[in-house]
């Protein structure tokens, strides 16, 4: 019983640094058996990061790994999981070509049988240019076990079948027994993240790491999703950490949840600890939004869930603050509605077997901010890409300024008056600040037009023009995105899309980029804004959407929206 | 001690054709990730164009300012067209599949080319090497003692013709709007997109300067080898690949450093062994270079996300 | 159970009789012996090449090289040992025991090359793989064509012509096995495992590098064998038998058999060894055949190359994909309980 509750995975105070960024600081964490963690963060927070730190995809640059009593960190993954760590993946990475059974079968390794044992090893690594002495012994080791498969021998047949017995069994186990013979891609998205899981599991492991077991299951999906695993700790009495998206998910099934952003470990506690979190609440909707909402509750009922509809809300007091947002619903009564610059209709994305977005409509008109928010993986991202001609849409439609542009490619869109600035700034870091913009405008041939937008963009953000000969890679996050939305406003474009400006960010740095992008909506051009930060962007917004799974969950006016209920749920996975 | 001047000046002057090649490898790698097996098959289809434009020129009379001038553009010109159709039609349709399919067709284009042109039908020249006429008639510029070293007039015609090409390249890959569209594809072919490049043309664009420049560069290689044959594309082409890879695949300037190293080894190796070595030193170089410093001496190394 | 040890000759047991009989059955057919010998080195070429191209994933194109090893280090033994006789044996036996060592001679020397050059190279990045095995066979070649003890660049001359048919089919067969049995062992699902998803492998415990290096020794080993198993029946090896050409053949056999199934490599490097000199045979018999067989000879690299392209812009799997013959029999699996 002592390896049931035992520490089984150890990581003290890890950083890890990628040239001069610190992708992820000062960061612990216990496994014990039995243990169901979750680990989770906004975007780029580090969650990633973290597993292949732990399972030695990249080496610390400090701190320690403990696996299983032994010291991790600067192993290779195969010997790590030899130690008995095993992960699934973020984008489900299987052996697609191969059989399910055969997926399962490399994961369960037999014993080798060495001629040379442990003991021999060590003595011929004690000999003068030991090294080499024990690298040959262990080589002759690994081919002695290729002999034995070669020439079929009774005892290697005994193992074969044994392996096949534990995986069959395995994939009783998972409900794929049926599915055995079945090539790996054939399988329908959901049983290919149970067959990963199933596949990891044959490793034998004592920590179970799943790298968003959920991302792309459908509501039904991820309920069985969480009694599985579940029912897989206790039946295999692992220790589970759990990165993932989906928040009902992970405060469903957790016992103890680890939030990072930027890097460095903001809260550690039960799911309901840290959904009362500030810090966190803070790290996913944005500082302002504690006291919206703390605001809000106050006035409106007493009741700490927010579940019942206000239909006060659109005249709620905190919205006096922002006149001139609250002025926006009444403009558009008074006028006629404006033009439409983008429609989108039942829009539908999917890479390969995982569908992103399932069927959004939204609209963007005239002189309009249009704000797009929800969780991570909720499909923000997708939509825009398929607004863009980034990515195919699998189907619906999407008009752009009257004409249909759906599947349209990118390149094509952008004289017409569009421009994206993409998911992590899409920076050509191999380019100076200048040559940056310019090519926002590389489709633009009136020079003089162009050096007086350039002059422009540099008056709105003069750090760039102090470093317009630098090349882009040297800039800091904020100069960054600095640049890309002012790459991006060189096309002179009737809408801009913009995919999370706010992302990694200091606070001083967002408010600067908001004030921008307010000034520039207000002078006419139509945006479509992806945000995380959900305060940010509805205070703005003319309208905003909640996306949640690929859907979206509520719409309304942008300071409407930003004390309904719906968006806690969307973010936090309250009910 | 004149033995080693005379080595530095004949390597200084393979370098820069083995530069020049290697550029082209390096921009396709640049933009595509592709390794084109087939660049120095299309080079030598661009000589082979030269000496027949030089041939109807009048052979070893074409020996003038506008003959050079004209063999060198008809020549580069027909070069980027051979280059354009073997993106257009070997590996634009294979732009979404794995990149080993890539890898092979361009090891099938260049097989088909090297060896298709060693048969002797139609207009195939056959296997047997041609004597390039002199088109720039040899003389010695400058001899030292009793012809201890010699600069020829060619080794610095091709020089400088080199050096131009280096010049004009840095200029349109830096200075130019096409060049800073290439440095976005290569950086970044989706987002490039969002800035209304089209990034198949920008692709284009890259297969034809490179093989423009690799026809330049072959033509050189002829008037100093007096011959053009049908294999001439697979070995200069393998060494300079070496010489991009040394220098880092996809660095611009590397790969100049990379071929001028590679020439100046190659010649030192042979000049005080034996000229039998000549084909092993590219590899060998390559091999030391790759298990000291796989990512070459200007590369970054890359690591895959996981 | 006890009878099990039975499996891992079985198969060697019936296939050597019927090649002894097919051996002794054809011994005055000289021109017979030569097509089925060459055809059976390329066999052996074949499948060896297709474990690390196709099995493993990784790209090799110098296989040329490490078959010049076999060849010249199982040559050079067995002429240096050409008038020894086992003193214990008769002049044949003795004669096949002595080929027999320079053949594993062979493969082992080229064995060791291939975990020299798999070492490094092996943990390069995919195309650098192709780039440094192309150039290791070139070293190779430069190398034996300034080695005076071999012969330079006339080659090694003078070797005993000691190979049968029976040796190099056997060798085929051994080298078709032993695929066979690596691809169904638990080594084998991890080479696939490294073709399909590296990290992947990596992270689900595979030794990814060691089981690269591995992979590539085997494969260099019987390219060795088939060498020296080459260097016993013509009568003169030189460096020109093996230059990148011969590599690149190679690698059109599996690729159009399909990269990873065993059975589309052997059935492409026969079918891909006898056109050719069927062609030259029925072209000669005729009036003006030898100008025409020899441009048959001229056509087949650059048919090969436009065969490349072809396959990988229309059916880039190949004649058979990854599937195999034996896959029509399903070997039954053991049984278990039904959940």
């Amino acid at each position: 019983m002592t390896e049931t509750t035992g520490v089984r995975l150890r990581a003290d105070h890890v950083s890890i640094r990628f040239g001069g960024l610190l992708a992820l600081s000062d960061f612990s964490l216990e496994i014990r058996g039995g243990d169901l963690k979750g680990l989770i963060g906004p975007n780029g927070a580090g969650k990633t990061t973290a597993f292949n730190v732990l399972t030695g995809v990249y080496r610390p640059t400090s701190g320690a790994v403990v696996v299983a009593g032994m010291r991790a960190d600067g192993k290779k993954p195969h010997q790590i999981n030899r130690l008995g760590l095993a992960r699934t993946f973020q984008n489900i990475r299987l052996f697609k070509e191969l059989s399910v059974i055969d997926n399962v079968k490399v994961a369960s390794l037999s014993d080798t049988h060495p001629i040379f044992k442990p003991k021999a090893l060590a003595r011929a690594g004690r000999l003068p240019g030991g090294d080499y002495w024990r690298a040959a012994l262990e080589a002759s080791n690994n081919y002695y076990d290729w002999w034995r498969a070669l020439l079929l021998s009774p005892g290697y047949l005994r193992e074969e079948r044994e392996i096949t017995e534990r995986s069959e069994a395995m994939l009783s186990v998972m409900g794929l027994w049926h599915r055995r013979h079945e090539v790996a891609k054939s399988l329908p998205y959901g049983e290919q993240r149970r067959l990963e899981i199933a596949r990891a599991l044959a490793t034998k492991p004592k920590v179970l790491l799943l790298d968003e077991p959920a991302a792309g299951m459908n509501t039904k999906e991820k309920a069985d999703l969480m009694v599985l695993i579940r029912e897989l700790r206790d039946r295999f009495s692992l220790g589970v950490l759990v990165i993932e998206h989906d928040m009902k998910l992970v405060m469903g099934i957790c016992e103890v949840i680890t939030v990072l952003d930027h890097g460095e470990t903001i809260a550690v506690g039960t799911p309901a600890e840290v959904r009362r979190d500030p810090k966190v609440i803070e790290a996913y909707l944005g500082d302002a939004f504690v006291e919206a909402q703390k605001a809000s509750t106050a006035k409106s009922a007493p009741s700490e869930a927010m579940t019942s509809a206000h239909p006060e809300m659109s005249a709620h007091p905190e919205m006096s603050a922002h006149p001139e947002i609250s002025a926006h619903p009444e403009d558009r009564s008074a006028r006629p509605v404006p033009e439409l610059i983008l429609e989108a209709k039942d829009l539908v994305v999917s890479y390969g077997a995982v569908t992103a977005v399932r069927g959004i409509s939204l609209a963007v008109r005239k002189g309009q901010l249009v704000a797009l928010i929800g969780g991570n993986g909720a499909g923000k991202t997708s939509t825009l890409r398929a607004i863009s001609g980034m990515i195919k849409p699998a189907g619906g439609s999407v008009r752009f300024l009257g004409e249909d542009i759906t599947g349209a490619k990118a390149h094509v869109l952008v004289p017409r008056g569009m421009a994206h600035a993409p998911e992590g700034r899409g920076i050509f870091l191999n380019l100076t600040v200048e040559e940056n913009l310019m090519l926002g405008a590389y489709l633009r041939r009136d020079a003089a037009e162009i050096e007086h937008d350039a002059e422009r963009c540099y008056g709105l953000f003069p750090i760039l023009k102090q470093r317009r000969r630098q090349v882009a890679g040297t800039l800091s996050g904020g100069e960054q995105q600095m640049l890309a939305l002012s790459r991006a406003l060189m096309n002179r474009p009737r809408l801009l899309l913009l995919d999370e400006p706010s992302l990694g960010l200091a606070p001083q740095i967002v408010d600067t980029i908001f004030e921008v992008l307010k000034d520039v909506n207000a002078s006419g051009v139509s945006v479509l804004l992806v945000e995380q930060n959900a305060h940010l962007a509805l205070s703005l917004a003319h309208v905003g959407y909640v996306l949640e799974t690929g859907q979206i969950v509520t719409e309304g006016p942008g300071p409407t929206l930003l004390t309904s209920p719906e968006i806690r749920k969307a973010y936090l996975g309250e009910s | 001690m004149s033995d080693f001047a005379q080595h530095l000046i004949n390597g200084i002057a393979s370098g820069t054709i083995y530069a020049l090649v290697a550029l082209g490898y390096t921009m396709v790698y640049g933009v595509l990730k592709l390794i084109n097996f087939a660049h120095g098959d299309v080079m030598m289809v661009g000589c082979y164009m030269g000496y027949a434009v030089a041939q109807s020129l009048g052979g070893d009379d074409a020996s003038s300012f506008l003959g050079v001038l004209l063999v060198f553009s008809v020549a580069m010109a027909g070069c980027g067209l051979v280059g354009f159709l073997v993106e257009r039609f070997g590996y634009r349709p294979l732009r979404e599949k794995p990149r080993l399919t890539a890898l092979i067709t361009s090891i099938g284009i260049s097989f088909t080319l090297s060896y298709g042109f060693q048969l002797d039908m139609g207009f195939l020249p056959g296997a047997a090497p041609r004597a390039f006429p002199e088109i720039i008639r040899p003389h010695e510029l400058f001899v030292v003692g009793d012809y201890d070293i010699v600069i020829w007039n060619w080794q610095v015609i091709s020089f400088a013709i080199a050096i131009v090409m280096m010049l004009g390249l840095q200029f349109l890959v830096y200075r130019t709007r096409f060049g800073r569209a290439m440095r976005a594809v290569s950086f970044d072919p989706k987002t490039a997109g969002l800035m209304g490049i089209a990034t198949d043309r920008v692709i284009s664009g890259t297969f034809i300067l490179g093989s423009s420049l690799a026809a330049c560069a072959g033509l050189l290689y002829a008037i100093k080898d007096t011959a053009v044959q049908p294999m001439m594309g697979l070995y200069v082409g393998l060494k300079a690949f070496v010489a991009a890879v040394i220098g880092g695949i996809g660095h611009v300037p590397g790969a100049v450093v990379g071929g001028l190293l590679l020439g100046l080894i190659e010649e030192f190796v042979v000049g005080y062994t034996a000229s039998t070595w000549r084909d092993a030193v590219a590899f060998g170089f390559l091999i030391v270079v790759l298990l000291g410093r796989p990512e070459g001496l200007f590369g970054k190394a890359v690591a895959e996300k996981v | 159970m006890s009878r099990e040890w039975i499996k891992g000759p079985l198969p060697v047991l019936v296939v050597l009789p019927i090649l002894s009989v097919l051996t002794y059955a054809t011994t005055d057919m000289p021109f017979f012996i030569y097509l089925a010998s060459i055809t059976g080195v390329n066999v052996i070429l074949a499948v060896s090449l297709n474990i690390v191209n196709g099995i493993t994933g990784q790209f090799s194109i110098g296989h040329a090289g490490f078959m010049a090893v076999g060849a010249y280090a199982a040559g050079y033994f067995s002429r240096a040992l050409a008038g020894v006789q086992l003193v214990f044996l008769p002049e044949v036996v003795s004669d096949q025991v002595i080929f027999l060592v320079a053949v594993v001679f062979g493969g082992m020397l080229a064995a060791l090359f291939g975990f020299l050059v798999g070492l490094p190279s092996l943990r390069l990045r995919g195309d650098y793989l192709a780039i440094v095995t192309l150039g290791f066979g070139e070293i190779i070649r430069v190398f034996l064509q300034n080695t005076e003890a071999l012969g330079r660049a006339l080659g090694l001359r003078g070797i005993p012509q000691r190979s049968s048919l029976l040796a190099v089919w056997m060798a085929a067969f051994l080298t078709i096995l032993v695929a066979r049995r690596i691809v169904s062992s638990s080594h084998g699902r991890s080479l696939l495992a490294i073709r399909e998803d590296e990290v992947a492998a990596e992270a689900m415990g595979v030794d990814t590098t060691g089981y690269k290096v591995r992979a590539f020794v085997v494969s260099s080993f019987f390219a060795g064998v088939a060498g020296a198993l080459f260097a016993h029946f013509v009568p003169i090896i030189n460096p020109s038998s093996f230059t990148f050409v011969k590599s690149m053949e190679i690698v059109v056999m599996i690729v159009a058999g399909g990269l990873g199934s065993t059975t589309g490599a052997v059935l492409t490097a026969i079918i891909l060894t006898l056109l050719p000199e069927q062609l030259r045979t029925v072209l000669t018999s005729g009036a003006e055949g030898t100008d025409l067989a020899q441009r048959v000879d001229q056509l087949r690299m650059p048919i090969y190359g436009a065969t490349l392209v072809a396959l990988m812009l229309l059916r880039p799997q190949g004649l058979f994909g990854t599937r195999e013959l034996w896959d029509l029999w399903p070997r039954s699996q053991p049984k278990a309980s039904d959940p």
